[in-house]
C-alpha cells in the first residue's frame, strides 16, 4: 500500500536530515536556523547552535533549543553556509 | 451589594493595574510531579526583571514563586512555543533559560487583552510581537541550564496538542495521519520537506480535497437543528 511506503520514505528521509542543518519556520513568521536533534511525531524539534531570525535579521543564538510542534509552519534543510 | 461587589471588582482593576497586567497571584507550592525545584532562580518578562524566587518543573506546570513577595504564576506548558539555553552574553548579559509564550503576559491562559501589552510598551522592541512573552529564568547555578532545558523538554512530551483531541485520527502524530493531510513532497529530495498544507500544524483535520462552494449545495439543508 502506497501509504506505507510513504510513511516510510518520509521516516527514511527524517533520519537522513538528524544532525544537518534546518531551517524552522514557526506559524509567527520567525525562523529558526540550527542543527536538527530531535524532532518527533508532534512536530516537536529540538535544534542545536539554534539563531533566531525575525524579518532576516539574527536576533538571539540559543545553545540548544525545543520548538513546541504546533507552532511550527515548516521544517526544510538548508545548505550548509560557509 | 452590588455596589461593594463592583467596588471590589474596581480595585481588583487597580490592583492588577499596578502590577502592569502582569498576573502574579499568592503561590501554593507545587507538592507533586517536580522535576526540578531551583531556588535562587531571578525572572524577567519581556525585559523588565521581576525578582529573585525559586523555579518549579512539575508535570503538569512551569510554575516560579517571588522569594519575597511569594507570589507567583503557574503556565501550562501547551503556551510554551519555544524554550532554549540562551549563553550569548551579547544578547542578554546573564546565561539563561529563554522561554517564549504564544500569549500576552497579562491574561495567562486566555487569548485577549492584545491592546493592553502595548499600553505598557517598555521598549519598541516588544510591539513587534506583542502577542508574545518572552520570559527568561536566570538561575545563580548556571550549571543547571542544561538539566532546566531538559525537564522543560519532557514535560512538554507529555503534554501534546490539546487541540488535536477533537480529531477522529489517533493521536499518533503526524506520520501516521500523513495519508489523510496532504502530500509530503518527498520527489524533491534534500530540498525540503514542507508541509503543503500548514493548517494541519494547527490541529485542524482536513478534508482531502478542497471544498468547492457551490450556490446551491445547502439548498435541501433544514433550517432545524437536528436535536
Amino acid at each position: 500500500m502506497s501509504a506505507v511506503n510513504r510513511k516510510d520514505s518520509l521516516n527514511q528521509f527524517i533520519q537522513q536530515i538528524y544532525g544537518r542543518p534546518v531551517v524552522v519556520k514557526l506559524n509567527s513568521g520567525v525562523d529558526y536556523r540550527g542543527v536538527l536533534a530531535c524532532l518527533d511525531g508532534y512536530m516537536n524539534i529540538a535544534l542545536e547552535q539554534t539563531e533566531e531570525y525575525e524579518n532576516g535579521q539574527l536576533q538571539n543564538k540559543y545553545g540548544d533549543a525545543f520548538i513546541r510542534g504546533n507552532n511550527v509552519l515548516y521544517i526544510s534543510t538548508v545548505k550548509r553556509r560557509t | 451589594m452590588f455596589g461593594s461587589l463592583l467596588r471590589k471588582f474596581l480595585r481588583y482593576l487597580f490592583l492588577v493595574a499596578l502590577f502592569e497586567m502582569v498576573v502574579l497571584t499568592t503561590f501554593i507550592t507545587p507538592t507533586e510531579g517536580i522535576k526540578l525545584e531551583l531556588p535562587n532562580t531571578s525572572f524577567m518578562v519581556n525585559q523588565r526583571e521581576i525578582g529573585d524566587g525559586t523555579l518549579y518543573i512539575t508535570e503538569s506546570a512551569l510554575s516560579w514563586v517571588n522569594r519575597v513577595s511569594g507570589e507567583g504564576f503557574s503556565l501550562d506548558y501547551p503556551h510554551v512555543v519555544l524554550h532554549a539555553v540562551s549563553r550569548d552574553t551579547s544578547s542578554f548579559p546573564h546565561e539563561n533559560l529563554y522561554v517564549m509564550l504564544d500569549i500576552p503576559w497579562d491574561e495567562p491562559g486566555e487569548n485577549k487583552a492584545q491592546e493592553t501589552s502595548d499600553e505598557n510598551g517598555d521598549d519598541d522592541e516588544e510591539n513587534s510581537t506583542s502577542n508574545v512573552t518572552e520570559l527568561r529564568f536566570i538561575p545563580n547555578d548556571k550549571g543547571m541550564l542544561d538539566a532546566m532545558f531538559h525537564a522543560i523538554r519532557e514535560c512538554q512530551a507529555l503534554h501534546p496538542d490539546y487541540l488535536d483531541t477533537h480529531s477522529d485520527d489517533d493521536e499518533e502524530g503526524i506520520f501516521e495521519d500523513e495519508d489523510e493531510e496532504g502530500e509530503y513532497d518527498l520527489g524533491a529530495g534534500d530540498s525540503a520537506i514542507k508541509e503543503e498544507n500548514t493548517e494541519t500544524t494547527n490541529g485542524e483535520p482536513r478534508s482531502e480535497e478542497p471544498m468547492e462552494m457551490d450556490a446551491g449545495q445547502f439548498e435541501d439543508a433544514d433550517c432545524e437543528p437536528e436535536n
